[in-house]
C-alpha cells in the first residue's frame, strides 16, 4: 500500500522526516522534507492535505508557505482547520475561504490531524531558501512518530469492460437496428 | 442553389453548474487521474465547489476516459461534456510530452 493514499500534486521526499510543506500557489523543491506540493482550494485541497500527512505519522510539521490564493485563502483555512476545526455542518470555524467545507474526511480524522502535527504559519513566505531553513530547523527538534498510520480514505481497484456498454459511442456502436451507421470512417 | 449559412464561433462565458456534479483532473504516475464529486448542498443552498467523492477514473488517453464517462453516466450537459473533452485531450498531450499539467490552465513546452 501506498504511503500516501489520496493521489495528488505532490512530491514524495524521505519519508521519514518530520515536516511537510504545502507551497499553496507556488511550486518549489526542497530537502530533508517528507511531502511538499501547492494546495489551491480551501475544501478538496484541505482534504488531500490533511488524508495523506495523518497517513504517515513521522509528519509533525505542516509548513503552510507561498503566496495565498486570492478569495479561495486555503493557506488561512487550513490554519483555522488546526486551530478551530469544524462545526456540525463541516465548515471549518472562523476560515476565511470562500467554500471551506470538509465533505470528505470524517470529525476523527480531523482530531487526529489537529493532535500529530502543528502548523507553521509562513503564508506568502516566498523565498525559499528561508522555507528550507525553516524545514531544517524543524527536522532538528523532530519529537518522533506519532503512532501509527491513520488511512481517512481507501480507494479499491474496480475492473471496467467497454463490452459491456450499452450505449452508442462513436465507432463502436452497439445499436443500430436499421444499419444505417458505418463504423468506418469519420467519426 | 442551396444557401448555407456560415457563422462565426463566439464564447459563452456563461457557467451552468452540471447537476451530476463537477471533475477534478491531474496527473499521478504516468497516469490521468479523474475525481468525480457529486454536488453538495450546504446549510440549504448549492456549494458548487466542493463535493462528496464518488468515484476516480484512471487512464492515459482522453477517449478511453471520456467513454467511461459516458459510460458512467457522470456528466449530463452538452457544455459540460465539451470542457472535459478539451481538459482531458490537454492532459493526455501533457502526459505524453512529459511536462506539467493544471486543470483550467495553458500546457507549457519547454
Amino acid at each position: 500500500m501506498k504511503m500516501y493514499p489520496w493521489p495528488g500534486d505532490f512530491v514524495e521526499g524521505e519519508p521519514e522526516a518530520p515536516v511537510a510543506v504545502v507551497t499553496l500557489g507556488q511550486r518549489y523543491s526542497f530537502e530533508n522534507a517528507a511531502i511538499w506540493g501547492p494546495m489551491k482550494t480551501e475544501n478538496l485541497g484541505i482534504e488531500k492535505v490533511v488524508a495523506n500527512v495523518i497517513s504517515n505519522p513521522n509528519i509533525r510539521y505542516l509548513i503552510v508557505c507561498g503566496r495565498e490564493i486570492r478569495g479561495h485563502r486555503s493557506g488561512r483555512s487550513l490554519a483555522c482547520l488546526w486551530e478551530n476545526g469544524i462545526d456540525e455542518n463541516g465548515r471549518i470555524i472562523k476560515a476565511p475561504g470562500a467554500v471551506p467545507y470538509i465533505e470528505n474526511l470524517d470529525s476523527q480524522a480531523i482530531h487526529r490531524f489537529r493532535e500529530q502535527v502543528e502548523i507553521v504559519d509562513m503564508i506568502d513566505e516566498t523565498e525559499v531558501d528561508r522555507i528550507q531553513e525553516k524545514i531544517d530547523e524543524l527536522r532538528a527538534k523532530d519529537p518522533g512518530c506519532f503512532g501509527e498510520p491513520y488511512i481517512a480514505i481507501r480507494f479499491t481497484e474496480r475492473k471496467t469492460s467497454m463490452e459491456q456498454c450499452t450505449l452508442a459511442l462513436h465507432a463502436s456502436l452497439d445499436v443500430d437496428p436499421w444499419g444505417e451507421v458505418s463504423t468506418s470512417g469519420v467519426r | 442553389m442551396k444557401d448555407v449559412e456560415v457563422v462565426m464561433a463566439r464564447e459563452n462565458k456563461k457557467m451552468v453548474f452540471d447537476p451530476k456534479g463537477f471533475f477534478v483532473i491531474f496527473l499521478n504516475d504516468g497516469e490521468i487521474v479523474v475525481e468525480h464529486y457529486e454536488n453538495v448542498k450546504k446549510e440549504g443552498k448549492l456549494e458548487v465547489e466542493t463535493g462528496d467523492l464518488d468515484v476516480v477514473i484512471k487512464g492515459v488517453d482522453a477517449k478511453s476516459i471520456c467513454d467511461t464517462i459516458v459510460e458512467m453516466g457522470l456528466v449530463s450537459r452538452l457544455d459540460h461534456a465539451t470542457y472535459l473533452g478539451r481538459e482531458l485531450e490537454k492532459a493526455e498531450i501533457a502526459l505524453r510530452n512529459n511536462t506539467e499539467y493544471t486543470q483550467c490552465e495553458d500546457i507549457y513546452f519547454s
